[in-house]
């Protein structure tokens, strides 16, 4: 058999066999809602397991015209990073809202069971934007009176606040801390 | 077949690996098969994309594959330069084997991968077949370089055949079944060709591979359920199933089906209770209401601002364009109308409802309701004057690459002509009423509506007497924010004692006026004023552009005054990769000039017929129906042109008359079916077909013969081997043109995209860069 035939065999074998695994491995389109529930309480840089991510999300908000849906995911439990600071992942979705101009460094309010209310020093960090109706970033919060992180391990709960987007004027997404 | 007397039959053993002999008349419809196939491939690839991507990336990652073929002509050109010929090389029945190879390695992954985020990914997988025949064809080209026009003649063929029958195969047996079509083309065509230039033995390997391919196609169960789960869309951020899923709402797809326009959705969800939700092509979305047939279950529907055009008038008659799921057609049974004219231009959304007639109470087949699925435009411009009482237009917008593939779609609906066509056809006390999505297309429509009455002889002070514009309630949202506006303009200037009963109607309804004639003064006029004065003072590329649409230039969502992003990647990266690859064109081959020829063309091809395209949705009234007849119309005109350009009567000299027959008759049929669409008005479809066809046929005639005209020439001088580089190059320079063509249109107009590319004809023709001057006479 001439090489050039063994090209041929492999190609269409390879194709096939590519398009039988891959077909095999996916599926009709089904979606299950995630439930929320009370965060475990755990120290930054500890690594929780995928399957705690839906526990974690908070959302405000749904997608329906001159609506946004807001959605955050309270990382610190699953973020190694060292800073200690509280990090948030959020994610705006809307239809027609432009979010364009909206600074959420200057609308967020960060409230914990101690009474600690931070209004500014927040950092945001756009990790993936779609024309203004799509937009996903970090938000880092640490206290600027205080110069250091916020303790880990000793608040009951937390609750970040989120003023100005549209439909919803006031949005808080809380989260209960237990043991 | 191997008795073909010697005029038939063409030694190919001097040029090529294979020592047989293939007769002109086997070779001619297997050419034409493989074009087919890959223009099939070509079309399915962007109703892949459609969902999946915006639809300016759709563009883009199609574009990018399709430029595959010109460098398909480069591994040709680059294959052809070894001197050693190996058992390992391929011969052209094992380069189409490696095709269908292709074709089902580029669809499985394009359609089975999760949502790429890195679309050079995508375009790399998407021109993985169209390298292969790239190769193929510019092979072809070279070995019978001498029979250019026939071959030139079977590749139009072949891609008319594909026109017609891509469009009928995605709407019978869907897309997967058409892909395994086009596999199936390219297998037969392999099989034909194997039985001249393989060995028995080296028989079995092709056939084989045949029998499997044609067993897996058979099993029709599991093509379906390949097709079902598509997990590139279901998995694409861009869509609405990504957008309630990400709202973490519970929803469910109820249903699918595909056609050559769209794929149309029907998604149930807990945000929208009383409604499921039609999504066209992944995003474009309207309502299918719950109706048993009892209206007081529907009156909740009164509240919407969307009603409220229904409320300002009589509704005896009313015409509804892009009424989707249904929703429009309700509203306006609520208001009493008894003669609904609904003109739809997807037919997958009207099927889809009627499917569920069950559930919104068969509202296309209400007696009440005439369906016309066709474009709105053309509708409206066969309509007797004066018929209407209510043009409705809720949120009707073309957000989709077309099938026409090359080209960004683009509607009618917006343009200064369109808003005459309804002037016209609305009665005296008429209203034309638009829900729009935001301030842009609300400024933009309004400077076009305002335009257009001013050439009728409507000055802005009568105008403002006939315009209501009303913003939507939206808790939460500020007051300035415009969220789907009203936009609505009557025939006849309202009365004060009318607008104060519309604006005590939009108060209860707790809607914003934004102005109402009489009551809420003229300060949004000034703040208009102000904002374009503003807008003015605005670098150029900051700036938005609100200029008014005209059919010549009808890209109304582009709101960008520079050219787009995405466009520009394209071009450029076409003439990087261009320069890249084919410098061998302008050195290795001694040819200083003739490269130039292949570029003019390729670009001045696409710069004619993008347009052409695009210009004809209007008379046909369907964007699927004009690709097709353009495309058949061009396609087969240039066809039989291929086979009647080695005319010595179109040679003068060293100068090829078709070349300035076209750069004169590209203008003159793009006026003449300006002045048909303006003047006439012809109702029988049949006779619009005809009409087109009689005006493309003559030009595709012409614009058929320059290509095999300059593939004859290098064949007439000994530069066969150049062949499949100026084949190469001749592709790459299409995916070009089309580029340019798109920018062109949406920023400057059509005329100026067929100007273009007459005009680059009509410099072909004069300096006649085909032929270098060393050359003595060629003909």
């Amino acid at each position: 058999m001439r090489n050039s035939s063994r090209i041929v065999i492999f190609s269409v074998g390879f194709s096939l066999l590519t398009a039988l695994v891959l077909h095999l491995s996916s599926g009709n389109y089904i979606f299950i809602p995630r439930e929320s529930s009370p965060v475990n309480r755990t120290a930054a840089g500890v690594k929780e397991t995928d399957t705690r991510i839906a526990r974690l999300v908070r959302t405000s908000g749904v997608v329906e015209p001159g609506n946004v849906e807001v959605q955050i995911l309270f990382m610190n439990p699953l973020n190694s990073s060292k800073e200690n600071s509280l990090v948030f992942r959020l994610s705006f979705n809307t239809l027609n809202v432009d979010l364009k101009n909206y600074d959420i460094t200057k609308n967020a309010i960060f409230e914990d069971s101690r009474g600690k209310k931070i209004t500014s020093g927040f950092k945001w960090k756009e990790t993936h934007n779609l024309g203004y109706r799509h937009i996903m970033g970090i938000l880092t919060v640490s206290d600027p009176g205080e110069q250091k992180a916020i303790p880990a391990g000793k608040i009951k709960w937390i609750k970040l606040i989120l003023n100005g987007i549209p439909n919803i004027s006031k949005r808080e997404f809380r989260w209960k801390l237990i043991s | 077949m191997k008795k073909q007397g010697k005029k038939d039959l063409i030694t190919v053993n001097s040029v090529t690996d294979t020592s047989r002999r293939i007769p002109i008349i086997a070779l001619l419809p297997c050419l034409s098969l493989v074009s087919a196939s890959l223009f099939i491939y070509q079309v399915t690839l962007t109703r892949v994309f459609s969902p999946m991507l915006r639809y300016h990336f759709v563009f883009l990652v199609t574009s990018m594959a399709i430029f595959g073929l010109g460098i398909g002509g480069y591994i040709a050109y680059r294959l052809a330069g070894r001197k050693r010929k190996t058992a390992s090389a391929l011969r052209l029945p094992e380069w189409l084997m490696i095709l269908a190879a292709s074709y089902i390695l580029s669809f499985s992954l394009i359609y089975k991968l999760p949502f790429l985020d890195f679309y050079v990914v995508y375009s790399i997988i998407a021109a993985l077949p169209f390298l292969a025949g790239g190769v193929f064809i510019s092979m072809v080209f070279k070995i019978f370089s001498g029979q250019s026009y026939k071959l030139y003649f079977a590749d139009l063929l072949g891609a008319g055949i594909g026109s017609v029958t891509v469009v009928f195969f995605i709407n019978q047996w869907g897309i997967v079944n058409t892909v395994l079509i086009a596999i199936g083309f390219t297998v037969i065509s392999s099989l034909v060709l194997s039985f001249y230039m393989l060995d028995k033995k080296e028989m079995v390997v092709p056939i084989s591979i045949a029998v499997i391919l044609g067993v897996a196609g058979i099993y029709q169960p599991g093509i379906r359920q390949f097709e079902e789960r598509f997990t590139g869309y279901f998995t694409s951020p861009l869509t609405s199933l990504s957008t309630f899923r990400s709202a973490n709402a519970a929803h469910s797809l109820l249903d699918w089906n595909w056609d050559a326009y769209s794929r149309t959705d029907l998604i149930k969800t807990g945000t929208f209770r009383q409604s499921r939700i039609v999504s066209i092509d992944g995003g474009s979305n309207s309502e299918m209401i719950r109706f048993d047939g009892d209206l007081s279950k529907v009156s909740w529907l009164k509240q919407d601002l969307n009603y409220l055009p229904f409320e300002t008038g009589s509704n005896r008659k009313t015409l509804l364009i892009g009424p989707g799921g249904g929703k429009d057609i309700l509203l306006a049974i609520l208001a009493g109308s008894r003669d609904i004219q609904a003109v739809e231009i997807n037919n997958g959304s009207v099927r889809m409802a009627e499917k569920y007639a069950s559930y919104n109470g068969g509202i296309y087949n209400r007696k009440e309701v005439t369906l016309h699925v066709q474009d709105g435009r053309n509708f409206v411009k066969q309509a007797p004057a004066g018929s209407y009482d209510l043009i409705y237009l809720a949120q009707v917008m073309t957000d989709a690459a077309e099938t026409v593939g090359f080209a960004l779609a683009e509607n009618f609906i917006y343009t200064k002509e369109a808003v005459k066509d309804y002037w016209n056809a609305l009665n005296d006390q008429g209203r034309l009423a638009f829900i729009l999505h935001d301030e842009k297309d609300m400024t933009r429509l309004l400077l076009t509506i305002q335009e257009s009455l001013a050439d009728m002889g409507i000055s802005e002070e009568q105008f403002r007497k006939r315009l209501i514009l009303v913003n939507r309630r939206m808790p939460g949202s500020s007051p300035q924010t415009i969220n789907m506006p009203l936009l609505m303009v009557r025939k006849s200037p309202f009365t004060p004692m009318e607008t104060a009963e519309i604006f005590q109607e939009i108060k209860s309804g707790r809607h914003t006026p934004i102005y109402i004639p009489y009551v809420t003064g003229e300060k949004f006029w000034t703040n208009l004023k102000q904002f374009r004065d503003a807008a003015k003072k605005l670098k150029f590329t900051q700036r938005l552009n609100f200029t008014p649409t005209t059919d010549d230039r009808p890209y109304f969502f582009d709101f960008e005054s520079s050219i787009n992003t995405s466009l520009l990647i394209i071009l450029a990266g076409v003439i990087l990769i261009a320069l890249l690859l084919f410098k061998p064109a302008f050195r290795k081959t001694a040819l200083k000039r003739s490269p130039y020829y292949f570029i003019g063309l390729g670009l001045a091809f696409m710069l004619v017929e993008i347009p052409l395209i695009q210009k004809f949705t209007l008379f046909l009234g369907h964007p699927t129906r004009s690709f097709i007849v353009v495309l058949i119309a061009l396609l087969s005109g240039g066809g039989a042109g291929s086979l009647a350009g080695g005319w010595k009567r179109f040679h003068l000299n060293r100068k090829y008359l078709p070349l300035i027959l076209v750069s004169l008759f590209a203008p003159v049929v793009f006026i003449l079916i300006n002045t048909v669409i303006n003047n006439w008005q012809i109702k029988s479809l049949e006779l619009r077909v005809l009409v087109s066809f009689g005006l493309l046929f003559p030009l595709g005639f012409f614009m058929g013969m320059p290509f095999p005209h300059g593939i004859k020439t290098l064949n007439l001088v000994k530069k066969e081997n150049a062949v499949p580089l100026m084949w190469g190059i001749n592709g790459t320079m299409s995916v070009g043109g089309s580029v340019l063509a798109v920018i062109i249109s949406m920023k400057i107009g059509f005329s100026f995209s067929i100007g273009a590319g007459a005009l680059i004809y009509l410099m072909l023709f004069l300096f006649m860069p085909l032929y270098e001057k060393k050359w003595g006479p060629v003909l």
